[in-house]
């Protein structure tokens, strides 16, 4: 079998990019909050070696918590991130490990450290004088810091892969352009998600008011870094490719939207600890601090939504297409076809009055499911359905003019058809008969087409060329 | 062994494998055992000091064991990549499940550690212990069934998409599941012995003697059942693997008896080492004969980033024992 040929299974009315971001967000989310929950035992510690009362108390209660959520779901979910990115696209994590295994095998030696230092801490923390304790927690920081490191790198990669393209080092792939900017935007976020969490496990403790109220300014001390954040995201957004930078803001409705709703949520906390925390000195209820983090739950979800996104329409920027086609494949694909190898049959092919529909669905299922379903969300009929054929088949041979985020056709013009004859058939409900179309003007018309559209994404998208591959020539 | 010959390419990656997955199975091991010596304990009433210990160290065992997951995870994909993600997509769901199971399983374990709970009565305690040693049984069914699948032929598998199936079926699952059942007691019977060795007394280490007795049992029956599915194909594969984990067994076979009969210093030391290297051996052999029939995937020759793991191991190494010596230090002088 070729080892680029996966099964495709079917999520219903989600797409399988839905999936992966819910998981995805779940994940980062805690995974931050665990490296700003570091930072917040740390700089605890510090104080309580200073002799700053009540700090040690605090600490030995945020701990717990930070084991309880972010060991438990933390490590599972990463574990989990691992296993729902094969099930999304086996072929861009395997591009991933295959480059970067050595880098995440570090990575692992990190998260060992950290998961060892920490437990220590939970075990025997109670019975070590302050000095062991900085120890064991700066340790247990650094190593949770470290991972982001290293996991910021390969992550950043995929939408900016800058010279890594060109030269094929990996260094040059992990320290690329967006490396920075995405790892100081994580560190001010892990750091505010850790201070928010800090206060509010400071309002379960049992303690004065007052003492509740110094606690809680200290805490907010780890809010400072989100100062930074508007600067470090126009940072980002400047680095990253123009289309992609076009698209979040502006380019694409649903993008700028969860765009704006990120900042708008992230201002709001920030506004918040400004006014609220340090200005007028108020007091941050359990609630609040509840509600903060809710606040801050969305922008996470938000923001994540938006890196998704601008790296549509390749999951590597310039090396794999969201429907793990590489840039270099499409001209095979469109000679002998993107199903013919498939070893895989529909599950449902008795549904379909003919071998063309079939034929439809089969293309459908390698190339348009990342990123569509027929019915449910993004649904093919919904967005086609109501189109004449001819419109259908231009949008589909045209597929990356169509919209700049789709990847090109990959396929001959039979496959172009047999797309558009069974967007009509669902659209018109599915009957029970319907007849082929095999018209060989059709056909020719739509060569054309595809010969037009070339085999290179949307214009503003230039493939330049990947390591390894040689080079692509567009079509005429 | 042929199969480590090539340090510099594939060897290096499947003698990689081969540590990082005895390590796994050596933890993992111990939680099973762990686990179901607090549920038989449940069951019967009652409470004994190594239940204590077990209850005591399972959250951290599992931590450690899900940690050590994560280099084979790794390393399979490095390794097979097609043959993994391949099975990990047929099983979908069904493979999936294991990320809810381990946290509902993971909490039972911290649960099932307080002092709450230990006042339970007895139906709500095998519930929390039971629940979880269920949890983990599942999930090695799970990762022997996706190793299963994986290992299959692409005929199985378009058969197995086509009907829409979740679950593979093959006898062979049982007969791993066994063996690595077995195993568990072997390396719970060892890990035991050195966490709570003062705590459970002679009587007690006879006990764990006779868990690594039984489990050991347990296992050369379910390998057994192997070899004869598998037939000539294990000796030819993995001929020397094979005899290492025949005196490894014989090791920890005498040490065991050892530790039954009450000598706990020599028969600790004994076991330990026979368990080891028999679950390094067990991990070669099933090594062996998957490497045997898969081919090696050239295009990792170029992998570059080696150095900089080979720094983090010993960065990772030094920083875990200047941990655990300044701990120790400070704790004795407590
Ligand atoms: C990288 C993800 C991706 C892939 C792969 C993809 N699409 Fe799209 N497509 C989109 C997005 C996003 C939209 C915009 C939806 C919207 O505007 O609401 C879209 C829009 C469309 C539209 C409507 C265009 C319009 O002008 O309104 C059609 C038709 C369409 N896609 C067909 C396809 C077909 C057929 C395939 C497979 C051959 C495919 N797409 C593959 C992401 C993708
Ligand atoms: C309680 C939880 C777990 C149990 C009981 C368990 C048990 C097992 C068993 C019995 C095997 C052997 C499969 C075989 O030989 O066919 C195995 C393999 C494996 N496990 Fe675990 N496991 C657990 C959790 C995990 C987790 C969380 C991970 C991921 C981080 C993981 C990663 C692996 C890997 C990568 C393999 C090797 C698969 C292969 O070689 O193809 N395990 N596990």
């Amino acid at each position: 079998m070729d080892p680029t040929t996966y099964p495709v299974n079917d999520f219903g009315p989600a797409m399988r990019g839905m999936v992966i971001g819910a998981v995805g967000i779940l994940h980062v989310f805690l995974a931050q909050f665990a490296i700003g929950g570091g930072f917040v035992l740390t700089y605890f510690q510090w104080m309580a070696g200073r002799g700053v009362p009540d700090a040690r108390r605090f600490l030995d209660s945020f701990f717990k918590y930070l084991v309880l959520v972010s060991f438990v779901t933390g490590a599972m979910t990463g574990v989990a991130m691992w296993l729902t990115t094969i099930q999304v696209s086996p072929r861009t994590i395997g591009l991933m490990v295959d480059e970067f295994h050595w880098i995440w095998a570090a990575e692992w030696c990190c998260f060992t450290v950290e998961i060892v230092a920490g437990y220590m801490f939970l075990r025997w923390g109670q019975r070590l004088p302050d000095r062991v304790r900085l120890r064991l927690l700066v340790t247990y920081s650094s190593a949770s810091f470290l991972s982001l490191f290293w996991v910021n790198g390969i992550l950043s990669w995929q939408l900016t892969p800058g010279s890594w393209l060109t030269s094929g080092d990996i260094w040059a792939g992990f320290f690329n352009p967006s490396f920075w900017p995405s790892l100081f935007y994580r560190t001010a976020v892990s750091s505010t998600l850790g201070a928010l969490a800090a206060i509010a496990v400071i309002n379960t403790m049992d303690v004065s008011r007052a003492e509740r109220h110094a606690l809680i300014a200290r805490a907010s001390r780890l809010l400072v870094p989100m100062a930074a954040m508007p600067v470090l995201g126009l940072w980002y957004v400047a680095v990253i490719p123009a289309d992609s930078r076009a698209w979040i803001t502006g380019g694409s409705v649903a993008m700028s939207m969860f765009l704006a709703l990120a900042a708008g949520a992230s201002l709001l906390i920030g506004a918040y600890a400004l006014i609220g925390i340090w200005w007028r000195h108020l007091y941050v209820s359990g609630a609040t601090a509840a509600l903060l983090l809710a606040l801050a739950f969305g922008a996470t979800a938000a923001g994540e939504f938006v890196r998704e996104g601008a790296r549509k329409p390749y999951t590597i920027r310039q090396v794999l297409f969201s429907n793990s086609i590489t840039p270099a494949e499409v001209v095979r694909l469109r000679r002998d076809g993107s199903v013919t190898d498939d070893p895989y049959p529909l599950r449902d092919a008795v549904r379909y009055p003919n071998a063309q529909l079939v034929l439809g669905a089969r293309v459908v299922r390698a190339q348009c499911s990342a990123c569509h379903t027929m019915k449910g969300a993004n649904a093919l009929v919904h967005l086609g359905g109501g189109w004449s054929m001819d419109q259908l088949r231009l949008n589909i041979a045209k597929l990356q003019l169509t919209k700049a985020f789709m990847p090109p056709f990959a396929g001959p013009a039979i496959e172009v058809e047999a797309v558009a004859q069974l967007v009509a058939w669902e659209a018109a409900g599915a009957p029970r008969q319907w007849p082929v179309s095999d018209d060989p003007a059709v056909l020719a018309q739509i060569g054309r087409w595809l010969d037009e559209a070339g085999i290179a994404p949307s214009p503003e998208r230039a493939v330049s060329r990947p390591r390894g591959e040689t080079p692509v020539e567009v079509q005429p | 062994m042929s199969l480590f010959d090539d340090l510099g390419g594939r060897g290096g990656y499947l003698l990689l494998l081969v540590l990082t997955f005895a390590l796994h199975a050596l933890l993992i091991g111990f939680v099973l055992g762990a686990a179901a010596w607090a549920t038989v304990r449940a069951l019967r009433g009652g409470d004994d000091p190594i239940a204590g210990v077990s209850r005591d160290w399972l959250p951290f065992g599992l931590g450690a064991a899900i940690t050590a997951g994560v280099a084979p995870l790794l390393l399979v994909q490095v390794l097979y990549q097609h043959r993994m993600y391949t099975a990990t997509l047929l099983l979908s769901h069904r493979f999936m499940a294991i990320v809810p199971v381990l946290i509902a399983g993971f909490y039972l374990l911290y649960l099932g550690k307080s002092e709450r709970v230990q006042a339970w009565n007895r139906v709500r305690r095998l519930l929390v212990h039971g629940g979880a040693l269920a949890a983990f049984v599942f999930v090695a069914w799970t990762w022997i069934e996706e190793h299963t699948l994986a290992s299959a032929s692409p005929e199985v598998w378009v058969a197995h998409y086509a009907e829409g199936r979740l679950v593979h079926r093959d006898p062979v699952i049982a007969q791993r599941l066994v063996v690595w059942l077995g195993l568990a007691g072997t390396a719970y019977a060892v890990g035991t012995a050195w966490l709570g060795g003062t705590l459970a007394g002679n009587a007690g280490m006879r006990r764990l003697g006779a868990v690594g007795l039984g489990g050991l049992t347990v296992a050369l029956g379910g390998a057994g059942a192997l070899a004869w599915t598998y037939g000539n194909d294990v000796a030819a594969t993995a001929g020397r693997a094979v005899v290492l984990a025949a005196l490894a067994v014989v090791a920890a076979g005498f040490g065991f008896l050892l530790l039954a009969g009450g000598k706990l210093r020599a028969g600790r030391r004994l076991a330990t080492a026979g368990v080891i290297v028999l679950f390094v051996a067990v991990s070669a052999i099933r090594e062996s004969m998957r490497a045997h029939r898969v081919e090696w995937r050239g295009t990792l020759d170029g992998a570059q980033g080696l150095p900089l793991f080979l720094l983090f191991v010993v960065l990772g190494v030094v920083a875990i024992v200047w941990c655990a010596r300044l701990v120790r230090r400070h704790l004795d002088r407590v």
